[in-house]
């Protein structure tokens, strides 16, 4: 039985990360097509950028404590994996750890390592000039603030105000279920993998007979549009990305990472893409990345690009958005949110 | 708390070396100040002294997006000084050339603009519609940027259209009008990217009269101050100036794009009107002369050259004015009250170009001496 967690554990492990490499590729190549350009090759921008950044020249950054600043980005790396670990069917059963609050808390936690990210960098581009400013009529300087303080801020409103629905609209389904665990969760909207069921898991046409996705009721419906928004705001991606907003913070937290930090940050975003994807395709379409169904577990990985190809489109037809709007479209998903959530309450 | 945020010299946003320095509370912009001159370039130094006959080639040389202006307007004033008079079909396809130059700098403007948003996918459909004038200019002058178009008296011949020539510019200005009424319509309308640039870096009519701004970002205010109603050489065409009252991004964004139908209209004027003749005429050329100056619409804004000739037909003091250092004043201004994302915007929104104006002069007021711009002294002020 441990040997069999192990083993499924790391399996699941190598698939998040091959997948991670090809999600950028899969987001650039639409992006471009947009756009009226080829783009790059499909794995250039997952698996050779990250090659070739991961044999750059070492740099080290401009950090009081660069250590520290490269602790948090593996902290990241390695507890987004448990992300997809715990709603996986092989984890459901281990130390309770299959809940919505397993998941949420490791969410906020990847949220939450930006701020500690961006309060270890100290890029020099956002000093002046490395002598007196002696610029004729120009103000003393004083106070000056660099450009990742400024994103940590950022970062810190989006967390209290911007990623609230998202975590919502994940809780509805539960609502739903009546329950805290993913595995209720997954058998309200396929009884395949209720431990009673007798159904073989190797038919596909006959698993997705017994499928009922929540996604596609009316809360469903309102909970993935909310989940969307929050699949963008969590990958900080445009029109979300104001915690690395090129015209003034540029990248932010993540500015100092070079070289193989810089291909270990490429991972990161690849895997978390992967992994609110996933989240997504169990929760709310009711198919879990299982091993003991292989069909299953094809479908599972053919709709993870569904969300990074929807977020790619967005990206192209969106300008970055400041704080005037991101708190109305945070606000508005929030009320939707309680909707599906009164909806679900009253049986709808 | 406020605090003060560096941006530049270095930067992504900032396509050229200038430093804007925001004081900020929260994320809103309670004080800016713009500095420039980080690279500066000295070409009033080395015309000095040149042949004039050589200065026009240098004076184009000012800046690559309107270097047909500059060197237009350093052509008038040198034609002023030394009293000679161009051709009448030069004079047609010297306004000829700078329209379509004009449209390819507000379609660059647009393209920036949209980078600055963040919308890429604007930035490359403005890129698009560019990329065809772009050959157009080629076909016409043989360079897609410092055409070397006109000279003393006239225009260089290779510059000459042909019917064939004509013909496609005539099929450019079709095929880009309903085009570009799609992008445009699609711009101003896009919900995004409108909540970006209604309302912010308002210019009041005021201000842009108190820092002398210039050129679309003036005429986006309300100041009706287009150099080409004082032009002979527009006098023969109907255009409507383009005035809007709004004062923010948007109207600065919104009246280039405006600006660009009314060049069209001029382009299409220019190829019905083509006078016959020779496109150079004989130039008696007299030295020794007084100062000359000459103003001139730039797609920026109004662009000043000044000169004389000694007798041995050098250069002397050769002095220009950019519309950027005036606007970028402006801009210090207008960006007070933005979001920090917002002001980066603002500060684009005058489209500032830096190449043309890292060339200032001090000049000590009680000694009468000169001396060029270094770095530490190029405080855009009043």
């Amino acid at each position: 039985m441990i040997l069999d967690l192990i083993l499924g554990s790391v399996a699941l492990v190598c698939i998040s990360f091959a997948y991670a490499l090809i999600i950028p590729g899969i987001e650039r190549k639409v992006h471009a097509r947009i756009q009226n350009r080829y783009g790059p090759p499909l794995t250039t921008p997952g698996f050779w950028n990250v090659l070739k950044a991961f044999f750059k020249q070492k740099v080290t950054p401009n950090s009081p404590n660069p250590r520290f600043y490269y602790m948090f980005l593996t902290i990241g790396l390695l507890e987004v994996p448990f992300i997809v670990l715990f709603s996986n069917p092989i984890w459901w059963g281990v130390l309770g750890f299959g809940t919505v609050f397993a998941i949420m808390g490791l969410m906020k936690v990847e949220e939450v390592d930006y701020l500690f990210i961006g309060s270890f960098s100290k890029s020099i581009m956002s000093l002046g000039m490395p002598f007196p400013d002696i610029v004729k009529g120009a103000k003393p300087a004083q106070d000056r603030r660099y450009f990742e303080e400024i994103s940590v801020t950022r970062a810190l409103k989006m967390i209290t105000i911007s990623s609230f629905p998202v975590y919502l609209a994940l809780f509805v389904p539960f609502a739903v279920a009546g329950s805290l665990q993913i595995q209720d969760v997954v058998n309200m909207q396929n009884p395949l993998f209720s431990p009673l069921s007798q159904i073989p898991l190797n038919s596909l046409p006959q698993m997705l007979s017994f499928l009922k996705p929540f996604a596609f009721t009316l809360p469903g419906v309102i909970c993935t549009i909310v989940y969307f928004i929050g699949y963008n705001i969590l990958t900080n991606a445009r029109p979300f990305d104001i915690i690395k907003s090129k015209v003034d913070v540029m990248e932010g937290p993540m500015m100092e990472y070079a070289s193989k930090w810089r291909a270990v940050y490429y991972v990161f975003t690849g895997l978390l893409s992967f992994t609110l994807s996933s989240i997504f395709i169990t929760i709310f379409l009711g198919i879990p990345l299982a091993l003991n169904a292989p069909p299953m577990l094809l479908l599972h990985l053919l709709l993870i690009p569904i969300l990074p190809i929807l977020s790619a489109i967005l990206r192209a037809f969106s300008p970055v958005l400041t704080f005037k709007q991101i708190i109305p479209i945070s606000s508005t998903a929030s009320v939707m949110a309680f909707i599906a959530l009164a909806l679900t309450l009253l049986k709808f | 708390m406020r605090v003060e945020v560096p941006v530049g010299t270095i930067h992504p946003a900032l396509i050229e070396p200038f430093r804007v320095r925001f004081w900020v509370e929260d994320e809103e912009v309670v004080d800016c100040e713009i500095t420039y001159n980080a690279a500066h370039r000295g070409i009033e130094k080395i015309l000095e002294g040149v042949p004039v006959l050589k200065a026009s080639m240098i004076a184009e040389k000012v800046c690559g997006l309107c270097s047909h202006f500059h060197l237009w307007n350093s052509i008038r004033a040198t034609e002023k000084a030394l009293g000679a008079t161009p051709t009448e079909r030069a004079q047609y396809i010297r306004v000829l050339v700078a329209e379509l130059e004009r449209i390819h700098s507000h379609l660059f403007f647009i393209g920036h603009a949209s980078e600055v948003v963040g919308h890429e996918t604007f930035v490359y459909r403005a890129f698009e519609l560019r990329e065809p004038l772009m050959r157009i200019l080629f076909e016409l002058t043989g360079n897609r940027v410092h055409y070397a178009v006109p000279v003393i008296g006239g225009i260089r011949p290779r510059a000459n259209p042909s019917e064939e020539t004509i013909k496609k510019i005539r099929g450019y200005v079709k095929d880009l009008t309903p085009k570009l009424d799609s992008f445009v319509q699609r711009f101003l309308s896009d919900p995004l990217v409108m909540s970006r640039v209604t309302g912010s870096g308002i210019l009041k009519k005021s201000v842009a009269e108190e820092f002398y701004a210039v050129g679309p970002t003036a005429r986006a205010s309300g100041v009706n101050n287009d150099v080409r109603q004082q032009m002979p050489e527009y006098k023969p065409f109907d255009y409507k100036i383009i005035l809007l009252n709004d004062g923010d991004n948007k109207a600065r964004v919104t009246l280039r794009c405006l600006e660009i139908y009314e060049s069209l209209k001029i382009i299409t004027q220019v190829l019905d009107k083509l006078p016959a003749g020779p496109v150079v005429g004989d130039v008696k050329l007299n030295f020794d002369t007084q100062f000359a100056e000459a103003y001139i619409e730039a797609p920026r804004g109004e662009l000043y050259h000044t000169l004389r000739v000694d007798a041995k037909g050098k250069v002397r003091n050769y002095r220009i004015r950019t519309p950027t250092p005036t606007n970028l004043a402006s801009m210090e201004k207008a960006c007070v009250g933005d979001q920090l994302t917002d002001a980066v915007l603002t500060i684009a929104s005058c489209d500032p170009c830096l190449s043309c104006s890292n060339r200032a002069l001090v000049v000590d007021a009680e000694s009468g001496k000169e001396r060029m711009q270094e770095f530490n002294g190029g405080r855009c002020v009043k």
